[in-house]
């Protein structure tokens, strides 16, 4: 049997439940180094080990700050044991590509959006070629985040839509990033721009420094003979709470994260394919990395 | 009542029809004259005017003529961009104030001319930034100005439009470039109304990708403003023919204690139809171009300079220009 231990701070009840109700909820073990101050709050029907590589023939899901999941990561390839990493996992370009190609396919880096069935629509529209030639992309992703999960959403936030971007626009040229820390000291707003290869333009906004409660998503895709958009204001299901809080979701049966954990682990248990390959997951990082460091020189990076 | 008397110069540029509607409309104003070098286009407000006030007004196919009436206070200019500065110029120096259709000129030298013959002749110059005059906007700039969303900290904006324009916007030589020269303006100034900072450094890619023209259709642009505020503009004619609106002015800002965010384009009653295209959004805002011209008109008459002025539309002039730099060159340009 199949078991998962779950590190990192990131959506960690999320992950818990869909790994347990995967692969039974005995099969799930919490890492409790890393969000032992949540430990109180679990239920007791959670499992917790201190060494994620005790428990045996198992995967280990890590979604922390970089550095965290660098660890796990590096660790897990280590013991031979398969990893899913949500977000950038390396300090270098260089370091992930060598883990990419060392780990196989005992690495599995999360690209959530690519489990999204908006994303999954647009791209599936696009790839019709019904609406002609690309000429512009646009994605604005807005968001609060708690104070000690800012920065590793921020990354993970930014990973993803550097990978929507890929994935909708192709092959990036160059970028040029403006990058600001609004609420501490690590970034925590981000404006890039992208020129693809097809000399089409990309556009992201990545936001994590936004009021608590704050939640704004856009995704404009144009072409020649029309345009895909869509907003967060109109999602279906409306809440207005007492307080006059208001929220809108989207309602699924399977989320996003569930239908791509539930994929990597009948990849794992099964050997199924993956949607995603190494490539994906490197040209992703490789737009992240070209827009964190133009953020940070302050200058054009070329890709 | 005192009446500023206007006349609407060139018809190049088709806000002029919503300025002159407005300008028949305000109380304090009175259209005296119009003038175009192109006869149907004369002719076309011409019968607007008679339309909205039942009587025709003076009409010229020489701008020069409608410059030497003496019942001629002031002067609307909407010709093609390249004309801006001789006109203005020739108007100041006739003594005619003047309201420019944006983008004020194509190069600062010739915005640096305007001004100073305004100055010489002691005529105001407004620059038509209507998205200013957009009760959504005003609403806006009291709640930042009242603290509501505490010390404005970035900012994002789209104006991207379907592409209506007459054919001289697709001509250099008369336009001065696509959509990067028609539409960075707005949110900009938009921007810096809001924030009260100045840019210093502008970036934007841009390419003609929509349909082949000689001028950029699709461009992304972002300035730095003082202070490290960071401004995004999306200034694109990419709207497919059957959008639902004309196009969106839409800008959010955020702030130390708050979010703020609208588009003027969407206060609508959605209309569905059997025929195509089968939706559309019916706009119920307000006009800006009405709340321009009465600002523009109201200030003349009391002796002070137009909310948006001269100084606004360099600014704008001087980004844009920066824009094309930085679209040539790949690298993000300094303002001098």
């Amino acid at each position: 049997m199949l078991r998962a231990v779950v590190a990192g701070a990131g959506e960690w009840r999320q992950r818990v439940e869909i790994y347990g109700n995967v692969l039974g909820h005995e099969n799930v073990y919490l890492l409790i180094d890393s969000i032992s101050k949540r430990r109180e709050a679990l239920s007791s029907e959670v499992r917790m080990t201190e060494d994620a590589f005790a428990v045996e023939n198992s995967i280990i899901d890590t979604w922390g700050t970089v550095t965290e999941n660098l660890s796990i990561v590096r660790e897990a390839l280590r013991h031979g044991v398969g990893v899913v990493c949500h977000g950038p996992f390396a300090e270098s370009m260089e370091e992930a590509r060598d883990m990419l190609q060392g780990a196989g396919s005992r690495l599995l880096v999360a690209h959530e959006i690519r489990y999204s069935p908006k994303y999954e629509l647009v791209k599936d529209q696009l790839d019709t070629g019904e609406l002609g030639t690309l000429t512009n992309v646009r994605l604005v992703w807005l968001t609060s985040a708690e104070p000690d999960l800012g920065r590793t959403w921020m990354m993970k936030q930014c990973f993803e839509a550097a990978d929507a971007l890929c994935w909708l626009g192709g092959d990036a040229k160059r970028v040029m990033a403006k990058g600001q820390a609004l609420k501490g000291r690590s970034l925590d707003n981000l404006f890039g721009i992208v020129r693809y290869d097809n000399d089409s333009i990309g556009y992201v906004e990545v936001g994590t420094c936004y009021p608590v409660g704050y939640c704004f998503e856009q995704m404009e895709v144009v072409c020649r003979r029309g345009m895909l958009s869509y907003d967060s204001d109109t999602r279906p299901l409306k809440f207005s709470s007492s307080k006059g809080e208001l929220t809108r979701e989207e309602v699924y049966r399977w989320t996003p994260l569930e239908r791509m954990l539930g994929e990597y682990v009948a990849f794992f248990q099964e050997g199924r394919p993956i949607r995603v390959k190494s490539e994906d997951t490197l040209r992703a990082l490789e737009l992240l990395d070209a827009l964190m460091r133009s953020a940070m020189v302050r200058r054009v990076v070329e890709l | 009542m005192r009446k500023l008397r206007v006349g609407a110069v060139s018809f190049a540029h088709g806000h002029q029809y919503s300025y002159v509607t407005a300008s028949i409309e305000l109380p304090m104003v009175e259209l005296v004259a119009i003038a175009d070098q192109d006869a149907d286009r004369l002719q076309r407000a011409q019968q607007l005017i008679k339309n909205l006030q039942g009587r025709k007004v003076l009409t010229f196919n020489d701008y020069r003529e409608l410059l030497m009436l003496e019942t001629v206070d002031a002067v609307i200019i909407c010709s093609t961009n390249v004309e801006h500065c001789e006109m203005t110029v020739a108007a100041a120096e006739a003594g005619k104030h003047v309201l420019c259709e944006k983008p004020l000129a194509l190069s600062l030298s010739d915005v640096d001319r305007m001004m100073q013959a305004c100055d010489r002749a002691g005529v105001y110059l407004g620059t038509a930034y209507p998205a200013r005059f957009d009760p959504l906007s005003q609403r806006v700039r009291r709640k930042i100005e009242d603290g509501a969303i505490g010390e404005v900290l970035a900012m994002s904006g789209t104006n991207s439009v379907i592409y209506w324009g007459s054919s001289w916007f697709e001509d250099p030589e008369k336009s001065g470039g696509g959509c990067l020269m028609d539409h960075i303006v707005h949110i900009l100034d938009l921007f810096r109304w809001f924030s009260g900072r100045e840019p210093i450094e502008v970036y934007a890619e841009a390419g003609t990708l929509m349909k082949k023209r000689p001028v950029e259709d699709v461009a992304m642009v972002v300035v730095t403003f003082e202070d490290e505020l960071v401004g995004a503009i999306k200034p694109c004619w990419d709207r497919p023919r059957y959008w639902t609106r004309w196009g969106d002015v839409s800008v959010r800002i955020l702030g130390t204690g708050g979010v703020v965010e609208f588009d003027t384009t969407a206060q609508y009653v959605e209309r569905t139809t059997d025929s195509v295209p089968n939706t559309s959004w019916l706009s119920y805002a307000e006009s800006m171009d009405k709340g321009l011209v009465d600002n523009f008109a109201t200030s003349v008459l009391a002796g002070k300079p137009p909310l948006v002025t001269g100084s606004d539309g360099r600014v704008g002039v001087a980004v844009t220009l920066a824009a094309y730099k930085s679209a040539e060159e790949h690298r993000p340009i300094v303002l001098e």
